[in-house]
């Protein structure tokens, strides 16, 4: 819709909400950080999306909350940055892929770990999104989601819930194609493990 | 174990089993919290501008301080020849 080198002017009457992000990016480098108006728009089409990937990610709602609003802060400093060289949703998950790693060497230097991400379980099935899923499935998959181990989370919720594709997970984890593709089976091996014993007892073991 | 021939399979598998634990649906904005960080990101932008006017004028008053103590004036570098 909209050609490199259009002058903000061209943008004036245009709903901002029927452009790609990419597009979006472009009026957001034009009139940031004065005006706000692009930049609203485009973390409204992200912000539930990225909270919901950092919460089974981080394994609890108060961090999950501080690294979305984080990540969708930096976006805000340092969207100028952004060259386009890979699509715009690579890019951010890059971001938050970069907070939630950060938080999780937090969380393993206060000796949380794993031990937090296995007693905020139980918060999943309280997110605000989850209200209307079933229920049981739900809490079933999260349960088993939280004995994987991180990178193998990670990989599965940048996978099944933020929708990228193969060539996207290894933009953002910096993993050559047949790298992420391994991981992907492990990581997938490893939860259907989880998720068949805590299907048959509801108390998964550790699942290396 | 999953491998590249298996793959698709279990991929439409473990797609259906996320779908069905409310992964695909699409959560709504929270309005809250949306409004939250467009507030920090300008206040973040405003407290670094100011900042850096600050230590910018910091500089220049640093500056005029030690021109002023080495007995330099602005006046003298001025060239009013036209």
């Amino acid at each position: 819709m909209l050609d490199s080198g259009e002058t903000y002017s061209e943008y004036a009457g245009v709903d901002l909400t029927q452009l790609s992000d990419e597009e979006l990016v472009k009026i957001c480098k034009l009139e940031l950080p004065e005006t706000v108006r692009a930049y609203k728009i485009l973390i409204r089409r992200h912000e539930a999306l990225i909270y919901n990937s950092c919460a089974k990610l981080l394994g609890n709602p108060q961090d999950a909350e501080e690294v979305a609003q984080d990540t969708l802060i930096q976006l805000f400093h340092k969207l100028h940055q952004f060259e386009g060289r890979s699509s715009f949703k690579t890019w951010l998950y890059r971001i938050v892929h970069n907070y939630c790693k950060n938080r999780i060497s937090k969380q393993i230097r206060h000796r949380k770990g794993q031990e937090a991400i296995e007693k905020h379980a139980d918060h999943f099935g309280s997110d605000v999104y989850d209200q209307h899923d079933s229920q049981e499935q739900s809490e079933l998959v999260n349960a088993a989601l939280a004995k994987l181990k991180d990178q193998d989370r990670e990989i599965i919720v940048l996978k099944y819930m933020s929708g990228l594709t193969i060539e996207e997970i290894s933009e953002v984890m910096e993993l050559g194609l047949s790298a992420t593709k391994m991981r992907l089976y492990r990581a997938l091996d490893s939860f259907k493990l989880a998720y068949g014993r805590v299907d048959k007892d509801g108390s998964p073991s550790e699942v290396s | 174990m999953i491998t590249e021939q298996t793959f698709q399979q279990e991929d439409a598998e473990i797609q259906r089993l996320f779908s069905e634990a409310g992964w695909a649906e699409m959560p709504p904005p929270n309005e809250d919290r949306l409004e939250k960080i467009v507030e920090r990101a300008i206040h973040e932008r405003i407290a670094k501008e100011s900042a850096e006017f600050v230590f910018s004028g910091f500089g220049a008053v640093l500056s005029n301080f030690a021109h002023a103590f080495l007995g330099e004036s602005d006046d003298l570098k001025q060239n009013y020849k036209l």
